[in-house]
């Protein structure tokens, strides 16, 4: 039996953050909320990927060496293997709901 | 100096090392990148903004999931015994006053066929006002027992004395008066005209003053008496739960500290019974009411205060 807390689960920001990141490989926070256009926060978007990153489904890495003098280098996101998988899923699931429920 | 420097220095005192990592550092590092990289004008000035809007949201969410750990940590730490006994002592209390407040009606009602549990369960209200303030004595002895008195513990006696207060509160003004007026019609299997006990507050000090000018001045007196001393038992759990606090430091024997309190508890009661019975003309001078009846709450805090400023220092170190 599959019980619900091992089904993983996503949010619609987690998924649209899944989608960008497939779309463009690599993406800092900021280039997300503009790539997103609005429809991620600044304010939101750091806490959404600090959540993912725990359920395994980004990984990050911080750059070797900041541009600017004294300043803190930036955090780079990637989608994982099971990040990408999820989002296969859900894809997938959400097409089949639309149809299903379009007749 | 790069912006975000002193927002960064405040959040790390407040977030935990995951958060700042992964949440406020981004955040900065990113505010530092798109300011770097604006031309200085007013478009700086709203990426500024911006990401200081930004840093702040981050900030609300992990600043007080942060000050909650950090908060629960040192009673995480504590013993869970110390919890089980502190309760097991308060419901001991409460269970032990309420049933000896009770046994003077029951014992006068007893061989009454009307005498059933539902006349039994209107008793328990009028019992509660003097059983929180000893519930809340007899739950921080056995909490704080042996334990060093910190700044941290003061508070934590507070908030619960605060917390009987607001208990107590509700009990005298709505609870009691309702229990005693359904008592008394279940007695009477009709509607009765409410007495000084079954009426709120405000009613009783309406009648009062409707006595005083009518000039009943011994009935009146008692009345204002009554109307003072409910809102003096009303503010009794703040200054046993200090009471508590001040033996407690002494480090006398347990059962030391819990027959002071026990002993307190006493004369608290034949206090206000004492004074509750005697009508008179003196109380309709509200102020004289008002002295008499907050005096046992002011003694117990003098002597709180006298029992903790000359508490010896206790050497055991202490987790909180």
């Amino acid at each position: 039996l599959i019980t619900r807390s091992r089904v993983p689960t996503l949010s619609s920001k987690e998924a649209l953050v899944l989608e960008l990141l497939l779309e463009h490989d690599e993406l800092y926070g900021l280039q997300l909320v503009k790539a997103s256009r609005g429809r991620l926060k600044r304010g939101t978007v750091y806490v959404t990927l600090g959540r993912m990153e725990g359920k395994g489904y980004v990984q990050s890495r911080v750059e070797a060496a900041p541009e600017r003098e004294g300043g803190l280098p930036r955090r780079i996101y990637q989608a994982t293997t099971l990040g990408r998988r999820v989002v296969a899923v859900w894809t997938r699931a959400l097409r089949q709901l639309r149809s299903e429920f379009a007749r | 100096m790069m912006p975000g420097t002193r927002l960064r220095r405040l959040a790390a005192r407040l977030c935990s090392q995951r958060a700042m990592e992964f949440s406020i550092d981004p955040v900065i590092a990113d505010l530092q990148h798109e300011y770097e990289q604006t031309t200085p004008g007013a478009r700086r000035l709203i990426v500024l903004a911006d990401g200081y809007f930004g840093f702040w949201k981050v900030l609300a969410v992990h600043a007080p999931a942060a000050w909650l750990q950090r908060t629960l940590r040192p009673f995480a730490r504590a013993d869970a015994r110390m919890a089980i006994g502190a309760l097991a002592s308060a419901a001991l209390s409460l269970t032990l006053v309420t049933v000896a407040l009770m046994a003077a009606p029951v014992a006068a009602m007893a061989g009454r066929e009307i005498l059933g549990p539902w006349l039994l369960t209107l008793l328990v209200p009028q019992s509660l006002p003097f059983s929180i303030p000893l519930t809340l004595f007899a739950g921080v002895v056995s909490a704080i027992s042996g334990r060093r008195v910190t700044t941290m513990i003061r508070r934590a006696v507070v908030l619960v004395g605060l917390a009987g207060v607001l208990a107590s509160f509700s009990t005298i003004v709505w609870l009691v008066p309702a229990a005693n007026q359904a008592f008394r019609e279940t007695i009477a299997r009709s509607t009765v005209l409410k007495g000084g006990a079954e009426m709120s507050p405000q009613e009783l000090r309406n009648q009062a003053l409707t006595l005083k000018a009518q000039g009943h001045a011994e009935r009146a007196g008692e009345l204002l008496f009554s109307y003072h001393a409910r809102w003096a038992i009303v503010g009794a759990p703040l200054p046993f739960a200090w009471f508590a606090l001040g033996l407690t430091a002494r480090h006398l024997r347990r059962i030391s500290t819990f027959a002071s309190g026990l002993a307190a508890c006493v004369v608290y009661v034949l206090y206000f019974f004492e004074l509750h019975v005697v009508g008179s003309s003196m109380f309709t001078n509200e102020w004289i009411a008002f002295a008499v009846a907050w005096l046992p709450n002011l003694c117990i805090v003098g002597t709180s205060a006298a029992l903790l400023s000359a508490a010896p220092e206790r050497p055991t170190p202490d987790c909180a």
